[in-house]
């Protein structure tokens, strides 16, 4: 539950409790410690994040905090499971205490692969309630749609003319997505989707970005841009057209979610717990009942060892299980080792299911709150655009200056 | 035939009665700029315009041709609805003759029937390589020419593509529903490409004809005018069209609130009157082009007197005898 915070040590972890003010941050010598109020609760959830950042999150230098920025989005496809939770959402809402966070949903990525478009609007409303539901602070974060700052698809085009056509074909998710839906029968849009993610991020100046094993690649394409515009059109180019100079992008950091962020299916071990795989049983969806959730940990996939332990190659059900126990219960690995090490799956399901419930039951009844007011909602994300497109039009005219626009 | 000031303009000077029927499909006429619509007169279910001639509007003697595949007017309506012609120039490097008897000298005459919208696409600018430093005072100089040869800013929109955000919206909303084989299978990529190094072009040289259905599409056009070179981009515009109103036009559109029926009018070429393929002046067999690497290849329409002298004098010829059409 302490926060290390050290200009020295490139990774650590620590707990953070959401909403917690800087008070709380007490600088000790190179090392800041956070104390955390145990059991705090923060409008009925109680939330133990664990959070893993490779560079401190305010400068040692200065006095007065200047934030780094980190940006985060995600698609408004199906409901959010708890992957999607303990991978990514879990971690944010710590972020955007100590960092400058813009969460935004990507619809305009959204419809690069078939989708249902009488569900899209729905879904992005959803899933914009559940970032709230789950802890995002309006008042730190800024929570918006993509196609809501019209920036994101302008810079796009922008980058589009620098990024080689080789580059995005090299694409592993580019090309397994594409075999799966008919090679060429897909849209282009697929091909560029890593330029308009490149512009999701390069408009915003971000310092970080969290990803995960999936994004790693598009987020390498995205560092390659940046350097390639700073080379092609940055420096004193830039200067010669009225510009600033220097650098036109900053490069941003790959920020590693902590071990175990990433949650494999109830039905099969050794994939990652999906949206898109077909059976509901192989996730827990956040907004899963009570009952549901119990079922489908009593159905989910185990093994016949004894006893129960992390980390044993043979036993990935095993250790995805207690992999989930450990993040929702906050509890350390050790911990969480020691606690079921003798235990057999009879003793430890239920275990894990009440501690499921009780983790995502005030989530359920935020989200309920928020989806039963419409203005609310809207009201936050018009607000969290207005936000973003201040930021975001002053890096896109920057490029335009420096790629010789003839400005309006 | 009549004479236009007393010089005869070949093939390109057309009677100066405009023959609008409903029946016949194509037709050409000559019009003059900035003539008010009280020219046309009716007579049955043919309208004829009378032209003044020699008529010049801010010193310019406008002696266009157009050609169109279709009735500007409604016949059933008596208050005109116009229709819509979009129509965009790269910004790169001087305008020459090919350009201006290919394209804009038509647009000109266009404008008086047509509601236009002419723009500088800079975005299309940036698909190959250019020179930064100079791509707002070219963006400028095409925008300058345009006014200059004779576009009434009181009848046409003159813009520039990146000042309207909404192409690059539309561009991107209709790559999802563009295959990539559909792109891939573009002669002016697949040439372009070739010649830049393959796959290292920037991704939107393949991207191109999607900005460029963007550009049409956002405008409901009625007609595009294409030379030779983007016909195949147009039939891409009006698949892409049919494409979209196909999967989320009619009844889905109005599901979700909308209006129903076509999302987009899918637009028709505008062919360009015979003989605004201008050919280069030292290569008879390609065409006059901002990129071929000698200036001596075409007229510009900035060049000075001496400067056109000295081009022709020296233009390529051949050693028959006479002058011939079509030979």
């Amino acid at each position: 539950h302490f926060l290390i915070l050290s200009n020295t040590s490139p990774r650590f972890t620590s707990s953070m409790l959401c909403g917690i003010p800087s008070k709380f941050l007490r600088r000790h010598g190179s090392n800041r410690r956070h104390h955390l109020p145990i059991g705090h609760s923060v409008a009925g959830l109680r939330c133990h994040c664990s959070v893993s950042v490779s560079q401190p999150a305010v400068s040692e230098t200065s006095s007065t905090s200047v934030k780094k920025r980190i940006v985060s989005g995600v698609q408004p496809t199906g409901s959010i499971h708890l992957g999607n939770y303990l991978g990514a959402i879990k971690n944010w809402i710590s972020l955007q205490n100590s960092y400058d966070t813009l969460f935004f949903i990507v619809d305009l990525h959204a419809i690069t692969l078939p989708y249902d478009t009488q569900q899209l609007s729905s879904a992005t409303k959803d899933t914009a309630a559940i970032y709230l539901a789950c802890g995002v602070d309006t008042s730190k974060a800024s929570v918006f749609v993509q196609s809501h700052v019209r920036a994101h698809v302008e810079l796009m085009w922008l980058l589009s003319s620098t990024t080689p056509i080789g580059w995005l074909n090299r694409m592993i998710q580019f090309k397994e997505k594409s075999r799966k839906a008919g090679d060429e029968n897909v849209g282009v849009a697929l091909l560029t989707y890593p330029v308009l993610m490149a512009s999701d991020i390069l408009l915003y100046q971000s310092d970080f970005v969290p990803v995960g094993e999936d994004q790693k690649q598009h987020l390498e394409l995205t560092r390659e841009l940046a350097e390639r515009v700073n080379y092609l059109y940055g420096g004193r180019k830039w200067k010669k057209l009225g510009g600033r100079g220097g650098a036109i992008f900053k490069v941003p950091e790959p920020l590693i979610p902590p071990a175990g962020a990433r949650v494999m299916s109830l039905t099969d071990g050794l994939s990652k717990m999906s949206k898109s795989a077909p059976s509901d049983q192989s996730r827990i969806n956040l907004l899963d009942p009570k009952d549901v959730i119990a079922n489908k940990i009593k159905r989910c996939k185990t093994d016949s060892f004894s006893g129960l332990e992390f980390d044993n190659p043979d036993r990935p059900e095993c250790n995805n299980l207690l992999s989930i126990y450990q993040l929702i219960t906050g509890r350390t690995k050790q911990e969480v080792a020691q606690e079921c090490q003798d235990l057999n799956w009879g003793t430890f399901k239920p275990l894990l299911t009440d501690a499921l419930i009780d983790h995502l039951h005030p989530i359920q009844v935020r989200y309920e709150e928020i989806v039963s007011d419409t203005d609310y909602l809207d009201r936050v994300l018009a607000e969290g655009a207005r936000k973003a497109a201040d930021i975001a039009d002053v890096t896109l005219n920057n490029v335009y200056q420096a790629m010789g626009f003839l400005r309006r």
